[in-house]
């Protein structure tokens, strides 16, 4: 029963269970964190290949750190968003981004209830914002997508980035208003001229 | 701009995984899974005969030297003649010439 309760526990309580050899804790909290390091490296990189080799890298290192890991040092969740960052950063400094494949690599939306049209005006709402985050400052980008996207609060992607909450607060109003910036002169051909 | 908000508001959709990468993933897990401790197997006690024993070089050792205990017991409570004699001879109290090699040889040649 205390097994039980563990399983619908924290991150760190699945991570312990996991180190003491409960492979059903793996699962759990691949399926939590997972899906939000894969959509934090995609927003990052801008390509969804790489996306998933950060992810699977990312987890291989929590998997690696587990045996070890103190539970009062970090959250698992800040460690991860932390080790993404790190190594997505390692990344577009070593390679030269192409600007043209966030286009082609935004995920479909996925209510199959939407039109054909709504659809459509959404997927270039959304291609629209991942080339106007891909044109940002990579800590700006960063703060921003963790901010509005991630929905993580300044304290924590303070750790994360590992600068301070004013540091953040600046990154993230100056990176929405880059955004806004870049994306008013779209708003016709976003469809937002008719809403 | 509020559709800023929004847009980045329907930006935060979860994020589906593909099925091999999970797979990949778990197989990672699978791999770099600590194995459950298992007790160490217990030591057995030592009793007071074994730390003895061992002390001595193992149990036959051991078994000689009460062997050769018994013996001197034996040889020191019923002191045959034998044994004295040889006690003179070495210690120079009996003459060579004097010691009888045979005590008992003369009787046997008697009775032939």
């Amino acid at each position: 029963m205390a097994k039980d309760a563990q399983i619908d526990g924290s991150d760190e309580a699945l991570l312990a269970l996991y180190a003491d050899g409960d492979a059903q804790a793996a699962r759990l909290l691949a399926a939590r964190l997972v899906p939000r390091i894969l959509g934090f490296a995609t927003r990052l990189l801008g390509d969804r290949v790489e996306a998933e080799d950060i992810a699977q890298e990312v987890m291989l290192r929590l998997w690696r750190v587990a045996p070890n890991w103190r539970s009062d040092e970090a959250r698992v969740s800040t460690w991860v968003y932390r080790v993404t960052s790190n190594l997505c950063l390692d990344r577009l400094r070593s390679v030269k981004r192409k600007r043209a494949h966030p286009l082609d690599e935004v995920a479909e939306p996925e209510d199959g209830a939407a039109s054909a049209l709504s659809t459509m005006i959404e997927a270039d709402r959304q291609a629209a914002l991942q080339m106007a985050l891909a044109d940002l400052p990579d800590r700006q980008r960063e703060a921003v997508i963790l901010r509005h996207i991630e929905g993580l609060a300044n304290p924590q992607i303070a750790e994360v980035m590992q600068i301070g909450v004013e540091a953040v607060e600046s990154l993230t109003a100056r990176g929405k208003r880059a955004l806004t910036a870049a994306l008013s002169g779209q708003r016709r051909e976003l469809g937002y001229e008719e809403v | 701009m509020d559709d800023l908000d929004k847009l980045l508001k329907d930006a935060a959709g979860i994020t589906a995984v593909p099925d091999p990468l999970m797979a990949r993933i778990l197989a990672d897990a699978t791999r770099e899974q600590p194995r459950p401790m298992r007790a160490p197997a217990q030591m057995p006690r030592s009793s007071i005969w074994s730390v003895i024993s061992d002390l001595f070089g193992g149990h036959g050792v051991l078994a000689g030297l009460a062997s050769v205990a018994c013996a001197g017991i034996y040889l020191g409570a019923v002191q045959p003649s034998g044994v004295n004699e040889m006690t003179a001879l070495m210690t120079g109290v009996l003459a060579v010439e004097a010691l009888d090699y045979m005590p008992n040889i003369d009787a046997l040649l008697a009775e032939e």
